[in-house]
């Protein structure tokens, strides 16, 4: 397969930050490996039947949730170098139609695609995910993830009942990072005690000016949904998210930032 | 008149629809990345045609999308099977050659333990119209009895697909149901029709002995 080429073809679907490639080449009799590092990413490979090991394995699929989102925490480290970076040049060139210009149903459709021709050796699996994939940590229990779960659901109905803004500004920052603590609690109940670490970033992005949490709350939370993609923390990430909406649950003394 | 600021409402249904489609997106990890789209789009849509009573049904889009994805997943491989030409039954065209194609139970098809066609629709050319009448006389008759039993509305909608040769899906669309729906229903018309042509089968037997 070497010195031959493979057209990727990669999509973008910007409102709902979803990201997905195709390779349309591929070994023939290769057998199909997916692999999950997370609940938001999901990777094809093919490996060919002559070969055994995870240094052959050439990209064959991918998915990414909360694509955007993740891309300022790890740069898409589990793609190859060469798809990395056409996937950030995709990315970055998408005007996304604004929610006053386009309906639901049109943003839902919006694509923006790209294909391009690549060696197929910049295709191969790269070591950073091999290293990862081999020494990650273990997921977390179902008990565990559970009651994280819990525990985020808590804290998104507590930032809620807290937001008696009358602005529709602030409102809809509120509403916005209440939505994303929910959703990040619904997928980690889901993920069988794997990490959403795209979720955890569109959360994390959520927390800004306007939302009801003190300077310190934001930064307690932020660090909070930063431990979260790592299951061996989620322990102490757990009794730190619960805190803090218990602490949210007693009525401010005065106005919040 | 312009819009400048998105309320809330609509803000949480185009939320609510993405959060959807990411989650569909998530489930469809085995499926080819086309594929898993087309189906989160699918779902995404079906949403959308009742927002406000899907909200209130389903507070949680990652709930709605688990409930939704699989029959959406099933259907969009039956239209794929269907457009590649696939799922179609080989049916005896006489001469003991098989050709793929949509078995009508309510045509010339022949039963299944063999012998004369059931049921014919068309006439044979080279009968008198006297035999010709009383053949059709007979089916009429036959086929009263293989419908015996059956409410109205269901021999409506059998005689619609297999009479009058509808899709399952155009079916669906003209009685307002869904089309797993309307297939469970053929489906158990077909049992009971069976059930009926071995009576009659049985009935027949006893009066030549």
């Amino acid at each position: 397969m070497t010195g031959t080429t493979a057209r990727l073809s990669l999509r973008y679907r910007p409102a709902s930050d979803v990201l997905s490639g195709e390779v349309d080449v591929y070994p023939t009799g290769a057998e199909q490996i997916s692999d999950s590092p997370d609940t938001d990413s999901v990777l094809v490979w093919s490996r060919p039947a002559n070969t055994s090991g995870t240094g052959s394995d050439v990209l064959r699929s991918f998915h990414l949730v909360h694509a955007t989102a993740r891309s300022s925490t790890d740069s898409f480290r589990f793609l190859p170098a060469a798809v990395s970076t056409l996937v950030s040049q995709l990315m970055a060139s998408d005007q996304q139609p604004s929610l006053t210009q386009a309906s639901t149903l049109e943003r839902v459709r919006a694509v923006r695609q790209s294909t391009h021709d690549l060696p197929i050796d910049s295709l191969r699996r790269p070591h950073d995910l091999i290293r990862a994939t081999t020494g990650q940590s273990p997921p977390g229990s179902a008990r565990e993830s559970r009651a994280l779960s819990a525990a985020l659901a808590h804290l998104a109905t507590a930032v809620d009942q807290r937001s008696v803004t009358a602005d529709e500004r602030e409102a809809l920052r509120c509403d916005r990072l209440t939505r994303c603590l929910r959703e990040l609690a619904s997928v980690i109940s889901n993920g069988g005690g794997r990490p959403a670490p795209g979720t955890s970033a569109a959360a994390r992005a959520a927390i800004r000016g306007g939302i009801p949490l003190t300077a310190n709350e934001q930064r307690t939370l932020r660090t909070a949904l930063t431990d979260i993609d790592t299951p061996s923390a989620w322990r102490s990430t757990r009794h730190t998210i619960e805190t803090l909406a218990a602490a949210l649950d007693v009525p401010p003394q005065k106005t919040t930032t | 008149m312009t819009r400048t600021q998105p309320n809330r409402h609509l803000v949480a249904i185009d939320e609510y629809a993405m959060a959807v489609f990411r989650e569909v997106i998530r489930l469809s990890r085995r499926r080819p990345s086309c594929d898993a789209e087309d189906i989160a789009q699918m779902v995404t849509e079906k949403f959308l045609t009742d927002a406000d009573g899907i909200i209130a049904r389903y507070p949680n889009p990652v709930r709605f999308a688990r409930a939704a994805a699989k029959n959406t997943a099933i259907s969009h491989e039956r239209c794929e099977r269907a457009q590649r030409g696939e799922g179609v039954r080989l049916v005896d065209v006489g001469n003991g050659q098989l050709a793929p194609r949509r078995r009508i139970v309510s045509g010339n098809v022949r039963p299944p333990d063999g012998g004369d066609e059931l049921f014919d629709t068309v006439g044979d050319r080279c009968e008198s119209f006297a035999d010709q009448v009383m053949h059709a006389q007979d089916d009429a008759v036959q086929l009263e009895r293989c419908l015996a039993g059956i409410p109205p509305g269901d021999r409506s909608l059998f005689m619609l697909v297999h009479g009058n040769g509808h899709t399952v899906q155009e079916a669906a669309v003209l009685l307002g149901q869904c089309r797993e729906t309307v297939s469970r229903r053929i489906s158990r018309i077909r049992r009971l029709i069976d059930q009926n042509r071995v009576g009659m089968t049985h009935n027949a037997q006893e009066g030549a002995t």
